[in-house]
């Protein structure tokens, strides 16, 4: 969600970097054995001096740890190589402590304080490797594309060509063309709802919203031509 | 399964998929810590409108997915159990 963790970037209070490269020139000195669950995160990024410094440092090294976990789970990012992905870590941990630190006064303790920190690592390093997969790639935004008539059992063809008529026909006739681009990117070439925010200089708020008055629009297209049931009918 | 197949599946599933009510990816970011402790530690099932939405969104789905790693990881949850658990409950809707 890079322009939501942009606008989290930009917000009140702006963070000064030192912090982080202070804590990033401590990581090699000792550590005190306190498991991250057990740890005062508030107390200790609240303080001043070498407290919130030893705070900040070990919410640096917690984010690493979410970082390289999230990447190691997806798999286009075996493509990235090996510095690239280093990179994307090391830049979604700093970025992860900036927005944590931003926003520290919404924890509402109403989740466990590391719950709450990997979001913002997994969400950072997400969206950096979906946007550095795609970054070679061209998404047509201008066509809904042409399904390829198939050969096989004539029946069948025909069933499913007409069924396919009708999609198009409800597409065409029933979304706007922001809606149809919008679904056919993420529901037929499968591209990421964050790499489509960007291709189309909005937010991935924007881009669901779409997306979902897509599928009820052509929910709806369809109970009303019959080729499905509506919920009422289904329930009946 | 052929293009056309796959086409007309793939656009079809959008028009039978459980995505209501209407939650955003900004609400589903804010309040997916507070919804996931909540499963791990205390069993309670997802609210409707985050099962609808994982079920809609997959870039949130796989956020989540991965917070629900890490945090079973430090409770000393099996993860892939944790995992199991979230889809199971979005499956659910």
């Amino acid at each position: 969600m890079a322009n939501r963790a942009g606008g989290l970037l930009e917000q009140e209070d702006p963070i000064d970097n030192r912090d982080i490269e202070g804590a990033s020139a401590l990581e090699e000195t000792l550590i005190v054995a306190i498991p991250p669950e057990d740890y005062d995160w508030l107390g200790g990024l609240n303080a001043t001096g070498a407290a919130r410094t030893d705070a900040i440092r070990r919410l640096h090294e917690l984010m690493l740890r979410a970082a390289r976990f999230k990447l190691s789970r997806m798999g286009e990012a075996s493509r990235l190589g090996q510095a690239r992905a280093d990179e994307i870590v090391q830049s979604s941990a700093d970025e992860a402590v900036v927005a944590i630190l931003a926003r520290l006064s919404s924890f509402e303790g109403r989740s466990r304080f590391t719950t709450w920190a990997y979001k913002f690592a997994i969400l950072h390093t997400a969206t950096a490797v979906r946007r550095e997969s795609w970054s070679r790639t061209t998404v047509d935004l201008s066509s809904i594309p042409e399904p390829i008539s198939q050969l096989g059992d004539p029946l069948t063809h025909v069933e499913a060509g007409a069924l396919s008529d009708a999609l198009r026909r409800c597409i065409a006739e029933s979304l706007t063309p922001h809606q149809q681009r919008v679904l056919i990117a993420i529901v037929v070439e499968g591209v990421p709802i964050d790499v489509l925010a960007d291709r189309l200089h909005t937010t991935r708020n924007t881009v669901y919203k779409a997306l979902h008055d897509a599928r009820r629009r052509l929910r709806e297209a369809l109970t009303a031509q019959g080729y499905i049931q509506s919920a009422e009918e289904v329930n009946r | 399964m052929n293009t056309q197949d796959s086409w007309t599946g793939a656009v079809l599933s959008q028009a039978f998929g459980p995505f209501e009510p209407w939650m955003s990816c900004d609400e589903c970011f804010d309040r997916s810590d507070v919804v996931l402790d909540d499963l791990l530690d205390r069993n309670v099932p997802l609210p409707g409108v985050f099962r609808a939405h994982l079920a809609g969104c997959a870039a949130c789905r796989d956020e989540m997915e991965s917070l629900a790693e890490l945090a079973a990881a430090d409770r000393g949850i099996d993860p892939a159990e944790a995992r199991e658990r979230l889809d199971a409950q979005i499956r659910r809707s």
